[in-house]
């Protein structure tokens, strides 16, 4: 039983665990350098099992979901990279009405500073998803023409759009919260992989995971993973800590990739192995919340 | 399941409130206010008389069982007292190793004889206790051990010597490994003994620590004799009860404890002596590092029930504090204003010891990456 677990609630536990086993279906077996860059996850299963509501409340007709439940939920989501805006859809529609009457996917943008000044917003090329035009009130849905996506993180599609989503410093924080805790799981991916890369890798006769140089490398990656587990969570439950600490969850998230790359050796810079996509997919988000208004 | 949960949170809120009132009431000011200024006697009347006010305030043992004079709570309110106790700047007392490391490991092997015999006297606070496990020539291998037994007539003799002992100038008994079998292989060959440190042929000397503090002693034992009732299950078979004791030894507890002391070395730091504007990132870094330690403790009760993660919380909450304190000290020692320099002096020599006792920076790692990730030995 992990109810109770800083917070954690019924709708974290079921819903992580539910669309952990939807992920794991919807890519099994296949690549993730293929599979980012294809749909191996259809909106319709999304809109079907009701996922782009689980963070609205129960009265607007969502699952209730609390941050801390969300946390969970990215975490999941971070494990797979699935290309897909599941979680800007949810929190959308988690703080909108308007976003909550498209039945399709909704996204959101910031004002980032390599795009010089103009907005961003992940999958924005698409024309089937829509923006929110701002976080507060009715919360207003249009449809933009985002250009063409910037190619580093192919699971994220982050393009150019002419609307910037006006932020209140609760959505800018939950958001942030929620891309955050998305890296860490990309984390503890990554560390479960080299793990078990180490157990199989043979190299002077025997699994590369017997050598303490590689034991302490894989044992520092847990430690930082489950560091900014707890950062991300730590940031969902505290306002005045939670811009800290999903910065602390951000920066430890992209070490342990580094460190699983490192141990997957010269597999782990080939582009087929796909580490780096995880590499990708974090660096950008962490672009993405850098550039919410803090 | 949600009454039940209701029940244990209540319970809780309900513990915290108690317990603050009764540290508040009755932690010596002496020792919160003059602690600098005890001289040794002193420390130890103190901190002696701690044990005995834990015991009547109904705090001692706060998670062992009813039935053998425990509180029957759990891990959580361990933690918590912990936790207020070091906020409340309690004296930590004497009776540590009995009550977290011998008592545990009676209630699960010891004879009824042994039980009787000794846990009343931890609980109350008569009966200090010492850890005779690490040796000069055994640290991070443990199984090493030398100090020997030797069989005679309704017991043993014990000889050798022990070294990293805390609290053996005031212990009665020590909790010992010692080598029963001089043939038989490795693991195989240890037993675990319930030593009366006034019996003849004691001796202890103390260690000096780089920081100038002497929290350790070096122990001999010259044929002193153990009898049979006092040995912890079968002979020979102290390795796996000597695995038992460390695996009670409470990295949470320990942990919340460090939090506090850490917590109030950074904001020292952070309130007086980096006021130069500069290293602001690296300030902020240790800051929410030391922060994490105490919410991952308490991510780490969420976990009792699974084995692995509990490891995992123990080794990983180790390293973290311990390296942590050691970060913090150094840049202290570098900014350090002229008031607090011999302070932080102080403390970044205390911090060297950090990462080497209580298993090694490096002897946690292995843990980690065998017991909790599985990587082959």
């Amino acid at each position: 039983m992990r109810t109770g677990e800083l917070g954690l609630g019924e709708v974290g536990i079921e819903g992580s665990r539910a669309l952990r086993e939807i992920l794991e279906r919807s890519v099994a077996g296949s690549p993730v350098a293929l599979y980012v860059t294809a749909e191996p996850l259809s909106w319709d299963v999304i809109r079907q099992g009701d996922w782009d509501l689980l963070g609205a409340a129960e009265h607007d007709g969502g699952a209730g979901a609390s941050l801390r439940d969300l946390v969970e939920v990215a975490r999941v989501w971070g494990h797979a990279i699935v290309p897909s805006p599941l979680l800007p859809t949810l929190m959308a529609k988690r703080w909108s009405a308007s976003a909550r009457d498209c039945p399709g996917p909704v996204t959101v943008s910031v004002l980032t500073r390599s795009a010089g000044g103009r907005a961003r917003a992940a999958f924005a090329d698409s024309p089937a998803v829509q923006l929110l035009a701002e976080t507060s009130g009715a919360g207003s849905v249009v449809t933009t023409e985002g250009g063409l996506p910037d190619d580093y993180a192919p699971s994220l599609r982050v393009a150019e759009v002419d609307i910037c989503t006006e932020w209140t410093a609760d959505s800018a924080r939950e958001m942030r919260v929620v891309w955050a805790a998305e890296a860490t799981g990309c984390a503890s991916r990554m560390l479960d992989d080299a793990v078990a890369y180490a157990k199989e890798r043979q190299q002077f006769g025997q699994p590369i995971g017997s050598f303490q140089a590689i034991k302490h490398h894989l044992a520092n990656a847990l430690i930082l993973a489950e560091q900014a587990e707890t950062a991300a969570i730590l940031a969902s439950l505290e306002p005045d800590q939670s811009l800290a600490a999903s910065r602390f969850a951000f920066d430890a998230s992209l070490q342990v990739i580094e460190t699983a790359i490192q141990v997957h050796g010269g597999l782990g810079f080939t582009w087929e192995m796909g580490l780096h996509m995880y590499l990708r997919h974090v660096g950008a988000l962490r672009e993405l919340a850098a550039a919410l208004p803090a | 399941m949600t009454t039940d949960l209701e029940a244990v949170q209540a319970r809780r809120v309900g513990f915290r409130a108690e317990a603050e009132q009764w540290l508040d009431l009755n932690v010596p000011d002496e020792w919160r206010q003059h602690r600098g200024a005890l001289d040794e006697e002193q420390e130890t009347r103190i901190r002696w008389e701690w044990d005995r006010q834990l015991h009547a305030g109904g705090f001692a043992g706060l998670s062992l069982p009813v039935e053998y004079g425990g509180q029957g709570l759990g891990m959580f309110e361990e933690v918590i007292f912990g936790e207020l106790s070091a906020r409340a700047q309690a004296p930590d007392g004497l009776g540590r190793i009995g009550k977290i490391l011998t008592a545990p490991l009676l209630i699960a092997h010891g004879t009824e004889e042994q039980k009787s015999a000794y846990l009343p006297a931890i609980l109350s606070g008569e009966q200090v206790w010492c850890q005779g496990f690490s040796e000069p020539g055994s640290g991070s291998d443990l199984a090493s051990v030398t100090c020997s037994a030797r069989r005679v007539e309704g017991g043993y003799l014990v000889r050798g010597r022990k070294t990293w002992t805390s609290f053996s100038r005031q212990a009665q008994r020590c909790l010992l490994l010692a080598r029963t079998d001089q043939d038989a292989p490795r693991y195989k060959n240890l037993s675990l003994l319930l030593l009366d440190m006034q019996a003849p042929g004691v001796s202890i000397s103390p260690i000096r620590q780089i920081s100038g503090s002497q929290h350790f002693s070096e122990t001999s034992f010259d044929d002193v004799f153990v009898a049979d009732a006092d040995r912890v299950g079968l002979e020979n078979d102290g390795w796996r009860m000597a695995m038992a004791v460390l695996s009670t030894e409470r990295g949470a507890v320990e942990a919340v404890s460090r939090y506090v002391e850490i917590r109030a070395d950074m904001t020292l730091l952070q309130d007086c002596c980096a006021q130069q504007g500069e290293y602001v990132d690296l300030l902020q870094d240790l800051h929410m590092r030391v922060e994490l330690v105490r919410w991952q403790v308490h991510k780490a009760l969420g976990r009792q029930d699974d084995e692995a993660r509990l490891l995992r919380s123990a080794s990983v909450l180790k390293v973290m504090w311990s390296e942590l304190w050691q970060e913090l000290t150094s840049v202290a020692a570098k900014l350090s204003c002229n008031n607090h320099r011999d302070l932080w002096r102080h403390q970044y020599l205390e911090s060297r010891a950090a990462t080497i006792y209580s298993g090694t920076s490096e002897i946690q790692r292995n843990i980690i990456a065998e017991r909790v990730l599985g990587l082959p030995r």
